[in-house]
């Protein structure tokens, strides 16, 4: 247990290192996230080994890198997000070993909460909303003195501490981090998706846009828990209802959804959800079109495939059947491409849905592989021990977006039988470009989290995260930026970012180039420039770009010379 | 409001985070999934399941050779019990607090809402990272029956 005296010494300690390593962010950011770090001395975000600058992280320790890392996923957030209220990340940096990097989450939740002269407070009632979005929406810091997000990742991980995402085969500290406290911030619901209980009694504010779209019901509208647990495990089912969000997804996610195609018999004729392989050439446009084999290997379970195949001769030249366990799915591939298939369906052998993707690796595997669901494992087999044909197609369906229903909403990543804790609170792992907060932390993130890359900050949108530049608690539905207010509407521009989001972007990356005002200014015109050249901004939205970079320029140097810090806070 | 109270807030904060997050909590969780019952409908298994499940499995780096190695079964209990203390749902800390300008705040017990980010490392030296809210979850994909962790197209 760490003690007073220890943390005061800490937080200050931080406070200087924030000065020193991240005060040019903190110029730009319109929330103050501050990381309050929690290390012992010598540990975490303390630790005194030399460390080499890397990747636009100046720190010369091991601890200053962790936290400039920390600090810079920390103000890509507080760029786009507008509070004024300072939100405080208590984080630490301990031995979880290298298998485990991190969590984080809210410390708090608040409901029915009014907010200060001007500031909305609560848009739902009896709705649990997190710490730091309900200081946003109240206008003041409901819970004084209190930490809003609590964190804590591994220091035996092997992280890239780098801030440019050219990580390689490290693990991106700033991507976990964004992600992590993307949770934190409001990307995460608290209802249980084993038992659809809500939590303490109440629906939360993510779940207000979970819906079940084949009843058109949201979660926070559903009556029972059995009704909640149910709806939340429909696979393919479970889409997001904010417009924000599907304004976005035309933008963001692309066509293609990986799929297997029974064509024959018509009683199980359908379209199916599969899971990819991590080895063998992907699925494309265009199908593989194949009859359906058992695979058999005379050996125990004959149809898991694990050594040479007894039916060889029936398998060359179609598709192969096979039972998941025994060996790895590898083996399996190999085993079926050696008797002359052309493609590996793996029937899962436990009831989980949508079906798993398949790690491994094997350059010499050279047909496609896929994962169906157990019980469609079973029908299909049904159908061949009745001496019925079973024709399939593999390939990416082009009439559907990947990771989006076909009324182009975002799905939510629902399980059947549900994971317990809240996979809920995550996009689909399906969705392609590949987004920051799916499950798994894909190694081309690019720390955007506006289209056309990410979906992220448009689902904050919707939660109540509403754009308000000047933090008078209005939302702003014309282009702002700090004190500087124009007549320009922040309209959805045509690569599916709204206008305030994209200047903020903008003036995030010249405030992080340019080294003095001029150089500031010169940088938005340069980059404002291009933009109405590549069609992507009107003339006037150019202009209304640089009008207001040049005013919140000389607002900061103002507020700088006075406060040595943020002025609006 | 001073830094002293700030400190001495989070302090308050810190004390149930740092708890659950320690030997303590720790315990608890680990408990807790020692005595479950595999639950075949909710897909949940029991600790020894998942230790079973997970010894053998090449999720180790050699720290000198910075190649995978099997991971042994101690450090299997030790990594699923770590999993399942970090992953346990939050719970209230205590009773709703009524805000002075009207509300209602609830502190969470634990560590937030569970959401844990697990790495698994590859053969060629890259690991793929996914967020979990299980020790289900993460012994899958541990196991590497799991992994998202690529483009679809």
């Amino acid at each position: 247990m760490k003690h007073l005296s220890t943390l005061r010494s800490l937080l200050r300690a931080s406070l200087v290192a924030l000065l020193t390593f991240a005060a040019p962010a903190f110029a730009s950011a319109a929330a103050r996230i501050v990381v309050v770090p929690f290390d012992d001395p010598g540990e975490g975000f303390n630790d005194q080994t030399p460390a080499t600058p890397l990747g636009g992280n100046t720190g010369v320790t091991l601890g200053e890198q962790r936290l400039i890392a920390f600090q810079f996923a920390a103000d890509r957030w507080g760029a786009m997000l507008d509070s004024n209220v300072t939100i405080y990340v208590l984080a630490a940096f301990d031995p979880l070993g290298a298998n485990v990097l991190g969590q984080a989450g809210t410390a708090s939740v608040f409901s029915d909460f009014t907010g200060a002269p001007g500031f909305p407070g609560s848009q739902f009632a009896a709705t649990w909303y997190h710490g730091a979005l309900a200081d946003k929406r109240s206008g003041v810091d409901l819970d004084p003195g209190g930490a809003d997000i609590v964190a804590q990742f591994s220091s035996q991980a092997n992280w890239y501490l780098g801030l440019d995402a050219n990580h390689g085969a490290q693990t991106d500290l700033v991507a976990v981090v964004m992600h992590e406290l993307g949770h934190g911030l409001g990307f995460a619901n608290f209802v249980s998706e084993t038992t659809g209980a809500n939590f303490a009694g109440q629906t939360d504010i993510y779940s207000q846009y979970t819906l079940d779209s084949t009843n058109g019901v949201v979660v926070s509208a559903m009556a029972s828990d059995i009704e909640r647990s149910t709806s939340l495990a429909k696979v393919d089912k479970v889409v997001w209802s904010g417009q924000g969000v599907n304004a976005g997804v035309p933008y963001v996610l692309k066509f293609g959804r990986p799929e297997m195609n029974i064509t024959a018999p018509t009683a199980i004729a359908d379209a199916y959800r599969i899971g990819s392989a991590a080895f063998g050439p992907a699925l494309t446009s265009a199908p593989i079109a194949g009859s359906v084999v058992l695979a058999n290997d005379g050996v125990g379970v004959g149809s898991d495939a694990c050594t040479p195949l007894a039916n060889a001769a029936a398998v060359a030249g179609k598709i192969a059947l096979i039972d998941r366990g025994t060996c790895t799915f590898v083996v399996k591939a190999a085993v079926a491409q050696a008797a002359g298939a052309i493609a590996v369906i793996v029937a899962n052998n436990a009831a989980a849905d949508p079906p798993p993707g398949m790690a491994g690796a094997d350059p010499s595997i050279t047909i496609p592989a896929i994962m169906i669901s157990q019980s469609l494992g079973t029908a299909i087999k049904a159908q061949l021990a009745s001496a019925l044909a079973v024709d399939v197609t593999l390939g990416l369906d082009l009439s559907q977006r990947a990771g989006a229903d076909p009324l182009d909403r975002a799905q939510l990543f629902a399980t059947n039988p549900a994971q317990p804790g809240s996979s809920i609170s995550h996009y689909d792992s399906i969705a392609f470009s590949n987004q920051l907060m799916e499950p798994a932390i894909n190694p081309d993130l690019t720390h955007e989290v506006i289209p056309p890359y990410d979906l992220t900050l448009p689902l904050m949108r919707d939660i109540g995260w509403f754009a308000d530049a000047n933090l008078d608690g209005t939302p702003d539905s014309r282009f702002a930026y700090g004190s500087c207010s124009t007549r320009v509407p922040n309209t959805q521009l045509s690569n599916g970012a709204m206008l305030t989001d994209q200047a903020r972007v903008w003036y995030r990356d010249c405030l992080a180039s340019a080294t003095n005002h001029g150089k500031f200014e010169s940088c938005v015109a340069h980059t404002t420039k291009a933009a109405v050249k590549a069609g992507l901004i009107s003339g006037a939205q150019k202009g209304a770009i640089q009008k207001c970079a040049e005013e919140e320029e000389e607002d900061d140097e103002d507020d700088d010379r006075g406060h040595h810090g943020h002025g609006r806070n | 409001m001073n830094d002293s109270n700030r400190v001495d807030r989070r302090v308050d904060v810190s004390r149930w985070w740092v708890r659950a997050l320690g030997v303590g909590g720790s315990l608890l969780a680990v408990a807790a999934l020692t005595t479950a019952p595999a639950d075949a409908q909710s897909g949940r298994r029991s600790r020894q399941e998942l230790v079973t499940k997970l010894t053998g499995k090449p999720v180790k780096v050699d720290e000198q050779t910075r190649s995978r190695r099997a991971i042994t079964q101690p450090e299997a209990e030790d990594l699923v019990d770590r999993i399942a203390a970090l992953t346990a749902p939050a719970t209230p800390a205590s009773a709703p607090v009524a805000l002075p300008t009207g509300g209602t705040m609830l502190r969470l017990s634990d560590h937030g809402a569970g959401h844990v980010l697990v790495s698994r490392p590859n053969d060629d030296g890259t690991s793929d990272v996914r967020c979990v809210t299980s020790p289900d979850e993460a012994v899958d994909f541990l196991a590497g029956e799991l992994d998202d962790a690529w483009p679809v197209q």
